[in-house]
């Protein structure tokens, strides 16, 4: 049962979300996410098989995660861009090369898999859980980066420089995101297609979400999520018997059910008190202006 | 020391239009030049920029305009729909229902039924998600975005499963439409005067809403806060869904557009929409949400589309991404030249202050 729940999936999913958490609780909106998760997982498939080498593979998704929170965190915080559309646009951008980049090395297979045992995976889904808790909640650092998130002009006035706490937060999240992508392509999908990951970025935002940035909470519903994903495949082939009920579902059905539970879980969580208990950052997405100063 | 101050500005409009010349100048460079990299050869680039004189641009201005109006209304609004891919898919699967599983196509006012019927399915499916901001306050831009997904994923299981065509060989889609729900094309061409014609008068018309009417001035209020709107006695919510139900009935409308212009089956969804829903949301802001500039930006982004399909004739297989790469820098030129518009920088000389 347990392994059901930390496959390799649920670890990719874990980091992203997590990565996630950590952009959105600095009061970035971070919509770039799926186009991020495109590009990374398309690098690591060209680099794993260009170099055979994971390490490679694992430096140059890192790169990759780094140059686009800079450019991100350019367009946000510098020219002070709204936040959906740069990440709309940022969104169509990563696509883009994602495919052009992954296409060069379209049909190779990777020369090997990473594969990872259940116990692997929960030391990390344990250790990248308790790290970002630790971050955000134990560390000046990260009062710091959910006060910016909660309300920038106040951090400001409190001596926080908001664009280099979000640019720092950035890059941490995106490092993760990227990680995600990785786990996801070298130990979970194995092989590149066009187009490979899309979706699997904006799910791990709406998880995000669903958790109300929370990181004890993300890593659970992406572990549950990942376990109904896994699942899911299995009732496909073998329809599960209720009396005499019996649930078939077609493969485009099974894919819509995590979109479609993000949604109805949001919706609770929002209709629910439970959205005061954990205070989301209230400036998700307001692009901040620090004003002229007189120094 | 010298230290980078970052002042806000109002510029006039000549220079707001100079600057919005520039970035667009500085887009088609860049995507000449990625054009020329991927190709090695000038005369496709040249080859390529004759989409800009190519009448069958107006397949995609009339679809985009379409989008894009609405979606100019629904973000004057502050209301961010991301959705209008899943609401246009939406509204192809709907039009396919009439078209296929009604006797009603081969009436005399078929086409204009099922463009209703279209316009109706993407009005429901943003319902949804307006419905879900205004009642529980759940961020509207996110269940757009999901619910795209799932109406990609739900014309994905009607064309592998009940819609799947006799006649496909096994494709996943449907049959073709019959004949009396086609919408004419130009002979030689793939774009539909009558569709064009309806996106410019429709153009007009949401144009009067927005500027000329009491709606387009709450929309507009809606926009700046919410607490103006009621105080001018104004329901804000009434307003708010009035605006996003617009919008994704322009998209679902689009959706049926698509069926009876151009695809005349309905195939998987992420195919379908082919991204346009996405396209349009760049189309509406390059438009800076004035709906008569709106075609104009259509007919542009519409050409840069066109210039890769050619491309990808030409033989570099990657069409699509480039065009992908190229819009969204577009829309990054546009963002940033955005900034000098409304901002100025200027360097000052800071006495040695120690903190």
């Amino acid at each position: 049962m347990i392994e059901r729940f930390l496959n390799p999936l649920a670890l990719a999913l874990t980091l992203a979300v997590l990565g996630d958490v950590v952009v959105e609780r600095s009061g970035v909106l971070n919509l770039a996410i799926d186009g991020l998760f495109v590009l990374c997982v398309a690098v690591t498939f060209s680099v794993f098989v260009a170099t055979s080498s994971p390490i490679m593979a694992l430096i140059a998704v890192l790169a990759c995660g780094a140059v686009l929170a800079v450019v991100m965190s350019m367009l946000i915080n510098v020219f002070l861009a709204n936040h959906v559309l740069a990440g709309l646009a940022m969104n169509m951008v990563c696509y883009g090369i994602a495919t052009i980049v992954g296409t060069r090395f379209l049909g190779r297979a990777l020369p090997t898999s990473l594969y990872m045992d259940t116990v692997t995976i929960g030391v990390v889904v344990a250790l990248s859980t308790a790290l970002t808790w630790l971050l955000l909640y134990r560390t000046s650092f990260g009062v710091a980066l959910r006060a910016c998130g909660y309300n920038p002009r106040n951090a400001e006035a409190l001596g926080i420089d908001v664009g280099r706490t979000r640019l720092v937060a950035m890059l941490l999240g995106y490092e993760l995101i990227a990680l995600g992508a990785f786990v996801y392509l070298a130990s979970y999908v194995g092989t590149w297609s066009a187009g490979l990951g899309t979706g699997w970025g904006f799910l791990a935002l709406s998880l995000a979400i669903a958790s109300l940035w929370h990181p004890v909470l993300a890593p659970i519903l992406a572990t549950s999520f990942a376990a109904l994903y896994v699942s899911m495949v299995e009732i496909q082939t073998h329809p599960i018997r209720i009396g005499s009920v019996v649930i078939k579902m077609s493969p485009a059905m099974v894919s819509a059910i995590p979109f479609v539970a993000a949604l109805v879980l949001v919706s609770i969580l929002y209709a629910t008190p439970l959205r005061r208990i954990v205070s989301p950052p209230r400036a998700l997405g307001e692009p901040y202006f620090r004003e002229e100063r007189t120094l | 020391m010298l230290k980078i101050v970052i002042v806000r500005r109002e510029l006039g409009l000549s220079k707001r239009i100079a600057l919005s010349l520039t970035s667009i100048a500085l887009c088609l460079a860049v995507s000449a030049l990625i054009i020329y990299a991927i190709t090695g050869s000038t005369n496709v680039v040249f080859a390529a920029f004759t989409s800009f004189v190519d009448l069958n641009t107006l397949r995609y201005l009339g679809t985009l305009t379409v989008i894009a109006l609405g979606l100019c209304i629904a973000y004057r609004a502050k209301l961010w729909n991301l959705g209008a891919d899943g609401q246009l898919v939406i509204g192809a699967i709907l039009a396919t229902w009439f078209a296929l599983y009604t006797p009603l196509c081969s009436s005399s006012m078929g086409i204009v039924l099922g463009l209703v019927v279209a316009a109706l399915g993407g009005m429901a499916w943003s319902f949804i998600a307006i419905a879900l901001r205004i009642w529980i306050g759940v961020n509207e831009a996110l269940a757009t975005l999901l619910l795209n997904y799932v109406a990609y994923y739900l014309a994905n299981h009607l064309v592998e499963g009940p819609w799947r065509g006799v006649a496909v060989h096994g494709y996943p889609e449907t049959d073709l439409i019959p004949r009396a729900c086609w919408i004419p094309c130009v002979r030689g061409y793939s774009f539909s005067p009558y569709i064009v014609a309806m996106a410019l008068l429709l153009t007009v018309l949401i144009h009067v809403i927005v500027k000329r009417t009491r709606f387009g001035l709450a929309v507009k209020a809606l926009g700046t806060g919410e607490a103006l709107v009621e105080l001018s006695g104004i329901s804000a919510k009434k307003v708010a869904l009035l605006a996003f139900l617009m919008s994704g009935a322009l998209a679902g409308l689009a959706g049926g557009i698509e069926l009876f212009e151009v695809q005349r089956k309905l195939i998987l969804g992420t195919k379908f929409s082919a991204g346009l829903g996405f396209t349009a949301i760049i189309v509406a802001w390059l438009a800076q949400l004035e709906p008569l500039l709106v075609p104009l930006v259509s007919y542009f982004v519409g050409a840069l589309l066109l210039m890769m399909v050619g491309i990808q004739i030409a033989g570099a297989g990657v069409g699509d991404a480039v065009a992908q790469v190229i819009v969204g820098v577009l829309l990054v030129s546009t963002l940033v030249s955005n900034f000098f518009v409304n901002y100025r920088m200027k360097i000052v000389k800071v006495k040695g202050v120690k903190l």
